[in-house]
């Protein structure tokens, strides 16, 4: 399946250059994060707008899957919502490249629970004890919670969100035996939102809609604030306690190109970092950069 | 003029000979190349580390609110990205197995009754309906059959046999919606009418005179089918069963969409499990190219292709028995 499409998105890149060819155009193509998907293909839409000489053509697949093609020279730019690792950085040089990162955005990971669990915030240690397997009922974390199996629901293992949850809440241990894997965020919030007994977690854009579910806040540590990544009501995201800091699992956002930015490339990357960029990011329920951190 | 038509003929013979080949020079191919990258995980690792490998045990402690690693233990685990790669393929063989298990007995009770139905009861107007329906069914594309259980199935049953429903009928480890059970029965849909033609088929090619001597001796319709008709078809009947059997084993997209997805052993045919296929499929788009992780993925697909073979060969063997035994 995977094999078929990195072949099909290579035709479709080969395709793209030719046409852009003949014709005297740029054609960018981006693949990587499914995180970023929405907000990349937005970006993309009105970008290509403004320029219609430039064709941009977005996929999926994943961070790893996005870095790994800008490694081999499939694409121009990776969207991943993790950072490169050394020995892909590694990679990337051995077959002539220098990776480059732009930070676009700003992300949150909301953990969410079903509206009927009780549970209304969540510490660090408790997240780990749950997602590592430590505690297996409710009411080992609290007395007050349902004496009912925790189901603990994950993105899978080729997506950023995996890794950045690993390593900052995990720690880098392992993920408990009887955790699901599924293949989208959206899918995680839909399992939370018709399962009673789950818990689950992914980029906050995607968590603020549902009624079904109730977002945790999240503290550092027992004796720290627990911060809330949304609005009371849960109908929005809230920027100011990501861009301060304040809620604990929130990450960058970020591009990767082959080599320094330059040209049309250049021209998409910057845009997405002006305060055009930035209002569609917040548009698209990501977090903006904080104004001293956009150039 | 002869000499012209021989040499046409022997070219042309060539040609099918070539056509023949390929589908076996595939085979090898596969066979080899799946085997050779599989090989080098077991270079990179040793052997042992794709049975069970050393996990942390981990424990809460609520009065600290601290996470600490109390000791390690040997366990079957599947977590290859990892700082230690966690690479055992048996979780991974149980979802395949226990999935295809239960799907082949769904589809061994449901084909089969339909083959007999097709075959022997059937009038002619109903068999030209259902059939080309069960080679539509054939035909819906897997993921087409994943979706529909996982928005339409999935819940509605978890509500019914987790006692949502019915507070009496609460079936206490039915507790999560996307399990194996859910994925065998969407296995199901594509083997059944794989399993229904087959029988038909092999119904149908038994012949008249059988059945007619059986009628004649006063048995009836059912009898003559049960203890006729269906064992001097056993042959074609079981072939049908373990080609579905094998059909199920590599089936993927229903099961990546809803098995659950959790590489675990327990033995409630209720829990999630995560198959071989599903492992491949998911995981080999993210795996490094050379790495541990991705030969790891080569090992499980040679599992695979050897255990589907095993069958195919099982297959053969037993039809052939069968059909000598019939015919002495």
């Amino acid at each position: 399946m995977k094999f078929r499409h990195a072949l099909g998105c290579l035709l479709m890149t080969i395709a793209l250059l030719s046409v852009a060819h003949a014709q005297k155009n740029t054609s960018i193509a981006i693949s990587g994060s499914d995180t970023m998907l929405s907000l990349t293909q937005k970006f993309a839409e009105d970008y290509m707008k403004k320029h219609p000489n430039v064709q941009i053509s977005v996929t999926g697949g994943g961070s790893g899957r996005g870095i790994s093609d800008i490694t081999e020279g499939l694409v121009e730019i990776a969207q991943a919502s993790r950072k490169i690792k050394p020995e892909e950085i590694k990679k990337a040089q051995d077959n002539g490249y220098d990776p480059q990162e732009h930070v676009a955005a700003l992300d949150a990971i909301a953990i969410a629970v079903h509206k009927d669990n009780p549970m209304k915030e969540v510490s660090l240690a408790q997240l780990r004890a749950i997602y590592t397997g430590a505690v297996k009922k409710w009411n080992e974390i609290d007395p007050s919670l349902p004496a009912t199996d925790i189901v603990p629901y994950s993105r899978e293992a080729n997506c950023g969100t995996y890794d950045f949850f690993k390593e900052r809440v995990l720690q880098k241990a392992d993920f408990a035996k009887n955790t699901s894997y599924l293949a989208a965020t959206a899918a995680i919030v839909n399992t939370v939102a018709s399962d009673k007994n789950a818990i689950g977690f992914g980029g906050v854009a995607y968590f603020v809609h549902d009624k079904n579910i109730r977002v945790l806040a999240v503290k550092e540590t027992k004796d720290k604030p627990a911060v809330l990544p949304v609005t009371a009501d849960g109908s929005r995201v809230d920027f100011n306690v990501v861009q301060s800091g304040a809620y604990p699992i929130s990450r960058p956002l970020q591009y990767y190109t082959r080599e320094p930015a330059a040209g049309d490339v250049k021209n998409f990357l910057d845009w997405t970092m002006s305060a055009e960029g930035q209002k569609i990011v917040g548009e698209m329920d990501y977090i903006p950069l904080a104004s001293s951190d956009a150039k | 003029m002869s000499l012209y038509f021989r040499a046409k003929e022997r070219t042309i013979e060539w040609l099918l000979l070539a056509c023949g080949m390929l589908s076996t020079v595939a085979v090898a191919l596969i066979f080899l190349f799946l085997f050779k990258e599989g090989i080098v995980a077991l270079r990179m690792a040793s052997p042992m580390q794709f049975i069970s490998s050393l996990s942390d045990i981990t424990k809460y402690d609520p009065a600290t609110d601290t996470t600490h690693v109390v000791g390690q233990e040997r366990d079957f685990i599947w977590q290859p990205v990892s700082d230690a790669p966690k690479l055992s393929i048996v979780p991974l063989m149980w979802g395949s197995f226990g999935i295809a298990v239960i799907a082949a007995l769904i589809s061994t009770i449901c084909g089969i009754g339909i083959g007999i139905y097709l075959s022997e009861i059937a009038s002619r107007r109903t068999r030209d309906i259902i059939k080309p329906m069960l080679e539509i069914l054939v035909g819906i594309p897997t993921v087409v059959i994943g979706f529909f259980m996982l928005a339409v199935i999935a819940e509605p049953v978890h509500a019914l046999l987790g006692g949502e429903v019915f507070p009496w009928l609460d079936i206490p480890f039915y507790s999560r919606s996307l399990n194996m059970f859910i994925g065998a029965v969407g296995v199901s849909f594509i083997i059944i009418p794989v399993i229904a033609s087959l029988v038909d088929d092999a119904l149908r090619a038994v012949p008249n005179e059988l059945r007619a001597a059986s009628l004649a001796v006063g048995a009836t319709r059912w009898q003559t089918t049960w203890r006729v008709t269906l064992p001097a078809a056993v042959s074609g009947v079981f072939a049908a069963l373990i080609l579905g059997f094998g059909r199920a084993l590599g089936e993927t997209m229903i099961v990546v969409m809803c098995a659950g997805n959790a590489p675990m052993i327990k033995l409630n045919p209720f829990e999630p499990v995560r198959t071989m296929t599903a492992s491949i499929a998911s995981e080999m788009g993210a795996a490094q190219q050379g790495g541990l992780h991705a030969h790891a993925l080569f090992l499980v697909g040679a599992v695979l292709v050897t255990l589907t073979f095993i069958l195919n060969v099982v297959v053969e063997i037993i039809v052939n028995k069968y059909r000598k035994r019939i015919r002495s």
